[in-house]
Order: structure tokens, then C-alpha cells, then sequence
């Protein structure tokens, strides 16, 4: 009996704990929607930021798509980013299959060779790619821009998945050998489909950063057809004052199909070990 | 391996060099380049307050997003880790800020922030209070402002970092734990922590990486005042490199920002890395 | 299992298009190299500009380039920041375009003195550009005697104030300074803040402190400074900060102005909150853009008792040095087309209006406007501190802007440490 009602009432303290904080959470998102929904003169008339209008303005968000271009923008973002994901999280699997499973020689300090990728500012980069890319005539292509993404995005990935390699018992390895596989199969089929958690988030969050990132994308495009969804965005910031309801309404579609990605993968993140061990 | 090998090298290796080399000379980005040698790096710690006060910055963010982020992120993991209705929403609810674009996310906080129509200090006249900052404003209290409007977007990431890591924390573990007596608190900290080390190691090398990193949030609410209050190495950088055309000089700013990444990282990772 | 073969067979999918698609170079092929050449007889020419004229530019290109069959211009458009970085970016890369938007002062004089820009000084000349423009305009974009671009707009700021809230506290246009601090403490008085100002980035506050320059300077001193033929360390500025100081302490400015969005700050006198806010004529677009009315927004020049003069700066198309003259003649035959008047009346919106001829027209409902330009040839006017000043000045000024208002640095410590930044440039 006493079990029971000690279970509750954690059950309770912590939706109640959760609610708390959802609040706190909401204010900025409620902002974002509540001017999404207001029209030019209900910002003007003074309601407050807070609140939202009498009236929801949906024209914001038809311009935002019509007059915004907001889906050539989210069709080109959404081409590099599945382009640069897979082939980008294939990539850096490799690497940190050979890092943790082969024998590499200077495995920790070919490591620490890759993390100096994370550390580089990226605006220190933009000069040099500009005139490699440009005498290369790999400005404005898709390709260029995949290619830098996934140059930039190989130590991050490399980070996360050699972590959680490293973190499969090698038992696993060793059963796998008496069963006669090659070291190949080994990688296919026993370890991706175990670190599932590590790959689902490493998808997740590759995908939010290319889909968001801004800066090299506005340097290496320019070409009004192939901006991505960050660097389209900007051109809703006027020069001398910002339509606030129509940014904001473009701010949400944009982030729509990260959301769905999310959705998608984050199931991963209940299934555990169970899986490798069974097989 | 070699693909990646062959990416890396061209995409960074050799901006990196470039850098390097260019931190060296006085150039404005367009003319004859002067070699000046080690000077940009002398005269930035010798005589440039606004740097001081950047790195300070920077290190100050650090150190907060370590014990701020990191714990509170590893909370809320954690509490979204057990099993009760409705979990995928809350997972969901506290990562959407992560997917919002930076500069919304400094609009909407320059919002809320604001002494007069801001949330914060309307919501403090409604409960009666006598209190009125000026927040971002304020050099005193401006970088802790910015910051936390960089941690309710920050949050997500490593979250969901921790709850993979979780998963790979076996219940049967935990189970034999409680058999033998312990209690929450314990099992937390004698046996989730050493199993998420390697958790620990991605999710701090990133989150130190991206405090010494971090431009937009800042950029966006601030622009780096007032009067430099909220100065980070990445906006000097860009505001030397871009705005006054000191390449050379701004470069070393840059420079500077990976020997120091690299001299916090580099032994934690190989102390952390090597096989047990 | 059945997961990891979809996912390799999508891999296998996705490394094929990008081969094919990285072979295809995107769908309009590479429109960022400077100064493409002619193809047998056709000339193309990249245009860079800012995205808040897209609407205008273009269809106007569309129409361009079908008018011309052997011009074919291509335009790309940037926000107000990443026009600047791409530009910087693209120098340093040599891969400027043929022509690009930029503003007049520090920031254009960059791409002149670095020999990147055309010498339109001859062209000029030979076309008679001194009687079709507007002389303060052609001056703000020659740097060193060199005319360094096609002025497209040529700006000047007055102060905006609320018409009805003046009559409601029977407040009469101040013509002196001292009138323009009684109407400040009367506002004060009934709750109005009397100035809607946004010290984000500076330049907005700063157009106040420039008033307050001109009026302790006087005009010759004002500009001998601005050329840095005078030194900053004089009276003058620290008289200017402190009744700067004071009209923060007296709260004339909104709280917490240091860190607002410069863009909002319409939203202010929109709202009543405040009733003045210094602004440029293309305000009165933004008026009737947001659907305000216009009848309740006037402008006066600020009362220095010095001339009145008012700040001002141009905008202008620059040309790549580079360009072959057949580039040049395509690039000045677009700019012409794209400034003619008929465009910008059809376009209005996207303009910076007028336009920077000698005899431009008005455009049509915005009131203020022809009050502004005749008030600025009869008092004269001065160039804009920001870009009178190069970058790091400039900036050094906005910190002192900050540390003034929060206390941390005294008025009269402003002139020199402006100074000192002054004497570190000309040392560079």
C-alpha cells in the first residue's frame, strides 16, 4: 500500500515539476506564434507582444510562402540536407568504426586530429573556400555547398559516434568472428543498427544544423533560386523596419520539417541495448 | 576511413593553415600584405582591453554553460528518461527551441527583455514587485541575460545527447543496484554517471566548443555592448575582420579561439580516451 | 536489418544525384565570378543589392534584359549585413561582381581606396552628371576627387514628431535649442517620452549625439572633425555628452534604449509612447507602409542655432574596376534604366525616394519629404557621423555613446579616447 501512494506522488511531483517548467519554456514560443498571427496594424496598435490578436492574420503566413519564396528555400535546404546527412553520417561511421574496431595506429591522436574541425570559427574559413570554390566553379552548386557541410560536420560526427562505438562491448565483436563474419558485415549489421540511439540523434541534430546553418551558405550562394531556408529568411529583415508578423510566420514554417525529422527519429531513443544482445 | 580523411583535410586543414599564416601579417583583406610576426598576438594581450574583456566573456560562458547547461540538461534527460504518459511530448516541447533560427530567437528574448513592455519586468509589476532592470542593457548584468536566452535555446542539444547516452545505461544494472539497497540518489551517482562517461565527453568537449564559438545569440541581441559588456571573441573577431578590415589582426583573435579550445579539450579527451 | 538496407539503398540513391547534380552545377550555373566576359556579342553582368528591393529589381531586370538582347544581367540579393560580408568576402577573393550596391562614406570609400571600384570621374564629366544630380549627392560618393559610383539615393534625416501629440500639449516646433528642451520637459512632464531612440549597434542614438556635436561645434569645427583635420578632444564633445547624459538621467530617452532594436523605433511614436524620432525621408514610406497616418507625423530640422543643418548620406551602384568597357556600358545602361523616374514611381516602395537628381520628383502622399530636401539646401547639411567616420571610430564612439548613458565613463574622458582611436587608424 504504501508503495503505491509513494508512486503517485512522485508521479505527481513530477508532472507538476514538468508543467512548471513547460511554462517557463512557453513564453518565448507563445511570443513567436502570437505575432505570427497579428497583422501589420494590430502590432502597430499597441496590443501587448504578449497577447494575441482578435483577428489571426493567416495573410502573414501566405506571404511568407507566396511573396517569401519560403519553398524554393525549404525545397534547396531540404535537398543539401539529405544529401549531406546520410552521405555525411556514412562518412564519419566509417572513421569511427576504423577508430575504435581496427587496428589504426595513432588512434587517439588521429582523434583529436579531427576534433580541431569543431574548434575552427567558420567565418575564419569563408575566404579561403570562397576562392577555392570560385576558381573551381563551385559556387552556387548544391555540391559545393554539400562538401563544406559535411567538411564541417565530420568532427561532430565523428565525436558522437566514436563514443558510442567505443561503449559496444567487444563481446559482441568476438561472437560475431566465431560466427564467421567478415569485418565488413560486422560493421553493417552488427554495430549501426546497436548505436541506433547514437545515429537517430546524430540525424537529428546534422539535420538542424544544415538546415539552419547561415553563414556559409549565404557566402557560397547567391543565386536567389538556391538560397537556403537561414539565408532567405534574412530577406525578410527590411532596412529600415521589419514586418515582424510575416518574419515570425516564416520562422515557423521553417521549422516545420526539422520538426518532422525529429519526430521521426526520436522513437530511437527508446530502444536500448536489447536489440544487439538478442542478435 | 580515407573519405573522410580527404574531405577533412581539404575543408579544414587548409583554412586552418591559411589562418594561421594570415594572423602573422597587417593586410586589410585586399592589398600588399606587411609580415608582422608574432606583433597582432602581442599587442592583443599586451594592450587591447576589448580583447581581455572578450576572453574574460568567453570564459565566463564557459564555466556557466558547464554547470548550468550541462546539469540542467542532464535533468531534464534524466526526468524524461522514466517512463510515464506524454513523455515524447514534454522530449519534444523542451527541444523545439533548438530548431528555432538564432536571430528569431533574439528578437523574441530583445522582446522580453524590454523594460517597458517586456514580459519580464511586466510580469514582475503583476506580482506587485518594485523591480525594474534593464537587462541587456545593463553592462553589469547583460552577458547573464544573453546567456540565458542562449540556454533556453541550448537545452535541447544536449538532452538529447544525455537520453541516447541513457539508453545505454541497462536497466538490469540499476535493477541489481536497488537489490542491493540503494537508494536514487546513489544509483544516480555511482553507477548512470561512470556508465555515461563517454556521454560526458561528447556532450562537454561540444558544449565547450560551442561556448568559445558562440555569435549568433549574442550578435543578435546585443551586437557585443553596451560598450562591450557582452564583447565574445567570435564578435571581435568578426568586427576586427570584417568591419574594420584588420584581417591579419582579427585573424589572430580567430587563432586565439582554437589554441584555447584546444589547450581545455585536447588533454580531457586523450585523459578520457584512453582504453580502459 | 530491414532499416539498414533501405538506409544503404538510399545512400547508394543519394551518392548517384549528387554526382549527377554536383556534374549539373545547380540550376542556374554559377552566377558568382566577377566580370563573366561576352559570348559571342552577349554581355553578362552580375548586379549584387539588398533584398529589400527585390521586389523592384527584378521584374526591372526581366524587362532589361528582354529590351537588350545583348545584355544579360543577373542579380543577387543580401540583407543589410551580408551584403557587407559578402562584399568584404568577395574582394578578398576577387570575385566582386561587375556592379554592387554599397553606401557612400567609410563604407564605399573601403572598395575605392582598395582600387576596386571604377573611376567614373571622366564618364561623369563627358555625360554632364554635374547638373543631372544633385550636387550633395555626387559629393558623398567621390572619395580623393574620384567619382567612385552612381549615387541612387541620396538621404537626409530630420526629426519626425507627432503632430497631434504637440497640439494636445500646445507645443509649438522648437526653432532654438533651449526651445527644444522646454518641449522635451513638457512631454517629459505628461508622461511622454519625449525621444524614441534604440541604441542597438549605435548609429541610431548616435544620430542625436551628432545634432548635439553640430550645435556645441558649430558647423565649420563639426566637419573639420568629421575630416579629422580638427582633433575630437575639444569642449565641444564633452559638452555634447554631458547634456547627453543629462537627457538620459532626465529619462527623455526610453528605458533601457541601449539595447533596442533601432527598427522599432517607429513602433514608439506609433504607439504614443514618444512623440520625436530622428529619421531619414524614407520614413514617410514607412509610415504609409504600416498603414499609419501620415497626416499625424511632421519633421523638423533639429535647431542647432548654428545653421540648422541637416545629417545626410547618399547610397550609390559602385562598378568593378575590372570591368571591360562593353561591362561598363551594360552595367551604367541598367543602373540608368533601373533609376529612370518611371521605375521609380512604379516601384516607389523599393526605393529610397527621391530620386538623387536635380530635379527629381516628390513622391506622391509623403508630405515630409519635400520639406526635407528644401530644408536641407536652404540650412545645409553635414555627412552622417557613421560614415564620416571609419568603422572602428565610429564604433569607438557608439562605446562611449553606452558607457556615457550607463554611468561607467565620464564626458569629458569622450574626445579623447574617440581621439586615440582616431591617431590608432591613421597609424594603420
Amino acid at each position: 500500500m504504501e508503495g503505491k501512494a509513494k508512486k503517485i506522488t512522485k508521479k505527481v511531483v513530477l508532472y507538476v515539476v514538468l508543467i512548471i517548467l513547460a511554462i517557463v519554456w512557453i513564453v518565448p514560443i507563445f511570443t513567436l506564434i502570437a505575432t505570427a498571427v497579428k497583422s501589420k496594424a494590430d502590432f502597430y496598435s499597441g496590443t501587448s507582444l504578449f497577447s494575441f490578436p482578435d483577428t489571426i492574420a493567416w495573410s502573414n503566413f501566405t506571404k511568407a510562402i507566396t511573396e517569401g519564396r519560403l519553398l524554393t528555400y525549404m525545397k534547396n535546404d531540404l535537398i543539401v540536407s539529405c544529401l549531406k546527412v546520410p552521405i555525411g553520417i556514412f562518412v564519419e561511421a566509417l572513421a569511427a568504426f576504423a577508430l575504435t574496431r581496427l587496428n589504426v595506429k595513432h588512434r587517439t591522436g588521429l582523434f583529436i586530429f579531427f576534433l580541431i574541425g569543431m574548434m575552427l570559427p567558420m567565418q575564419t574559413a569563408l575566404v579561403p573556400i570562397n576562392v577555392i570554390f570560385s576558381k573551381l566553379n563551385l559556387l552556387n552548386t548544391y555540391f559545393g555547398l554539400f562538401y563544406v557541410y559535411v567538411g564541417f560536420g565530420i568532427s561532430f560526427g565523428i565525436l558522437i559516434l566514436r563514443g558510442f562505438f567505443k561503449s559496444i562491448p567487444k563481446d559482441i565483436d568476438e561472437a560475431a568472428f566465431i560466427d564467421g563474419c567478415t569485418k565488413w558485415q560486422l560493421f553493417y549489421r552488427i554495430i549501426l543498427p546497436v548505436a541506433k540511439p547514437a545515429i537517430a540523434t546524430l540525424v537529428i541534430t546534422d539535420f538542424l544544423s544544415t538546415w539552419n546553418e547561415y553563414l556559409l551558405a549565404s557566402v557560397i550562394i547567391n543565386d536567389n533560386n538556391m538560397k537556403t531556408v537561414p539565408v532567405g529568411i534574412m530577406t525578410f529583415v527590411g532596412e529600415h523596419g521589419t514586418d515582424y508578423g510575416y518574419l515570425c510566420a516564416g520562422v515557423l514554417i521553417a521549422v516545420i520539417p526539422v520538426l518532422i525529422v525529429y519526430l521521426i527519429f526520436q522513437r530511437h531513443f527508446v530502444e536500448g541495448m536489447g536489440g544487439a544482445i538478442k542478435s | 576511413m580515407l573519405p573522410a580523411a580527404i574531405i577533412y583535410l581539404s575543408v579544414i586543414v587548409v583554412p586552418v593553415f591559411y589562418s594561421l599564416f594570415i594572423s602573422l601579417f597587417k593586410w586589410n583583406g585586399i592589398g600588399e600584405k606587411t609580415f608582422v610576426g608574432l606583433d597582432n598576438y602581442i599587442s592583443l594581450f599586451k594592450s587591447d582591453t576589448v580583447f581581455h574583456t572578450a576572453i574574460i566573456n568567453n570564459l565566463i560562458w564557459i564555466v556557466l554553460t558547464i554547470f548550468v547547461t550541462m546539469t540542467i540538461s542532464l535533468a531534464f534527460a534524466v526526468i524524461l528518461n522514466k517512463k510515464f504518459r506524454g513523455r515524447t511530448f514534454f522530449r519534444g516541447f523542451f527541444y523545439f527551441p533548438c530548431v528555432i533560427a538564432p536571430i528569431a530567437v533574439a528578437i523574441i528574448w530583445r522582446w522580453i527583455y524590454n523594460p517597458n513592455t517586456g514580459f519580464i519586468n511586466q510580469f514582475f509589476r503583476l506580482i506587485g514587485v518594485e523591480f525594474s532592470q534593464t537587462w541587456i542593457s545593463d553592462p553589469e548584468v547583460s552577458i547573464y541575460a544573453v546567456f540565458i536566452a542562449a540556454l533556453w535555446q541550448a537545452i535541447g542539444q544536449p538532452m538529447i545527447l544525455f537520453l541516447a547516452g541513457l539508453q545505454a545505461v541497462s536497466p538490469d544494472v540499476l535493477e541489481a543496484a536497488t537489490i542491493d539497497g540503494a537508494g536514487g540518489v546513489k544509483k544516480f551517482f555511482y553507477i548512470t554517471v561512470p556508465l555515461l562517461k563517454d556521454t560526458f565527453v561528447i556532450v562537454i568537449a561540444t558544449l565547450i566548443v560551442a561556448a568559445m564559438k558562440v555569435y549568433d545569440v549574442v550578435q543578435g541581441l546585443t551586437g557585443g555592448g553596451p560598450n562591450n559588456a557582452t564583447q565574445m571573441l567570435s564578435t571581435y573577431m568578426y568586427s576586427q575582420v570584417f568591419q574594420y578590415n584588420n584581417v591579419g589582426y582579427g585573424t589572430a583573435v580567430a587563432c586565439v579561439m582554437v589554441i584555447i579550445m584546444l589547450v581545455v579539450i585536447v588533454p580531457y579527451v586523450s585523459f578520457t580516451a584512453r582504453e580502459d | 536489418m530491414k532499416k539498414k538496407k533501405i538506409m544503404s539503398l538510399m545512400m547508394a540513391v543519394m551518392m548517384m544525384a549528387a554526382t549527377i547534380l554536383g556534374g549539373c552545377g545547380g540550376s542556374s550555373g554559377s552566377g558568382g565570378d566577377s566580370g563573366s566576359g561576352s559570348k559571342s556579342g552577349v554581355t553578362e553582368v552580375t548586379f549584387w543589392t539588398l533584398n529589400t528591393r527585390q521586389e523592384a529589381v527584378e521584374p526591372i531586370v526581366e524587362e532589361f534584359n528582354s529590351q537588350n538582347d545583348d545584355i544579360v544581367v543577373t542579380a543577387a540579393f543580401y540583407d543589410t549585413d551580408g551584403i557587407k560580408d559578402a562584399c568584404k568576402v568577395a574582394s578578398s577573393s576577387g570575385t566582386l561582381p561587375n556592379m554592387w550596391f554599397n553606401w557612400g562614406g567609410s563604407l564605399g570609400s573601403f572598395y575605392a581606396d582598395n582600387g576596386l571600384t571604377y573611376d567614373l570621374t571622366d564618364y561623369a564629366s563627358e555625360n554632364g552628371w554635374n547638373d543631372k544630380f544633385n550636387t550633395n549627392a555626387l559629393e558623398l560618393c567621390t572619395y580623393d576627387d574620384k567619382l567612385s559610383g552612381y549615387p541612387t539615393s541620396y538621404n537626409i534625416l530630420g526629426i519626425y514628431y507627432r503632430k497631434d501629440i504637440f497640439a494636445e500639449y500646445n507645443l509649438e516646433v522648437p526653432t532654438t535649442f533651449e526651445e527644444f528642451e522646454e518641449v522635451c520637459a513638457t512631454l517629459k512632464e505628461n508622461g511622454i517620452t519625449p525621444i524614441s531612440t534604440a541604441g542597438l549597434n549605435g548609429w541610431h542614438t548616435m544620430r542625436f549625439v551628432e545634432l548635439l556635436i553640430e550645435h556645441y561645434a558649430g558647423t565649420e569645427t563639426h566637419d573639420a572633425m568629421n575630416t579629422f583635420d580638427e582633433s575630437w578632444d575639444n569642449d565641444a564633445v564633452t559638452k555634447a555628452f554631458e547634456k547627453y547624459k543629462e537627457f538620459v538621467d532626465k529619462g527623455y530617452f526610453p528605458d533601457g534604449f541601449l539595447t533596442q532594436d533601432p527598427n522599432d523605433t517607429l513602433l514608439a511614436l506609433a504607439n504614443g509612447d514618444c512623440a520625436m524620432d530622428i529619421q531619414g525621408q524614407w520614413n514617410d514610406g514607412q509610415i504609409l507602409q504600416n498603414g499609419l497616418d501620415i497626416g499625424n507625423y511632421g519633421v523638423f530640422a533639429f535647431p542647432s542655432d548654428n545653421g540648422d543643418r541637416m545629417s545626410s548620406f547618399a547610397e550609390m551602384t559602385q562598378f568593378n574596376a575590372n570591368n571591360t568597357d562593353a561591362e561598363l556600358e551594360a552595367c551604367i545602361a541598367f543602373t540608368e534604366f533601373y533609376n529612370s523616374q518611371e521605375h521609380a514611381d512604379e516601384y516607389g516602395d523599393y526605393f529610397n525616394l527621391p530620386l538623387p537628381f536635380a530635379d527629381a520628383e516628390m513622391p506622391e502622399n509623403q508630405t515630409n519629404v519635400p520639406i526635407m530636401i528644401e530644408t536641407g539646401e536652404t540650412n545645409g547639411t553635414f555627412t552622417i557621423a557613421d560614415q564620416a567616420l571609419p568603422t572602428e571610430v565610429a564604433d569607438v564612439l557608439f562605446d562611449s555613446q553606452e558607457a556615457v548613458a550607463n554611468g561607467q565613463m565620464d564626458p569629458s574622458d569622450v574626445g579623447a579616447s574617440i581621439q586615440s582611436a582616431i591617431e590608432s587608424y591613421n597609424s594603420k
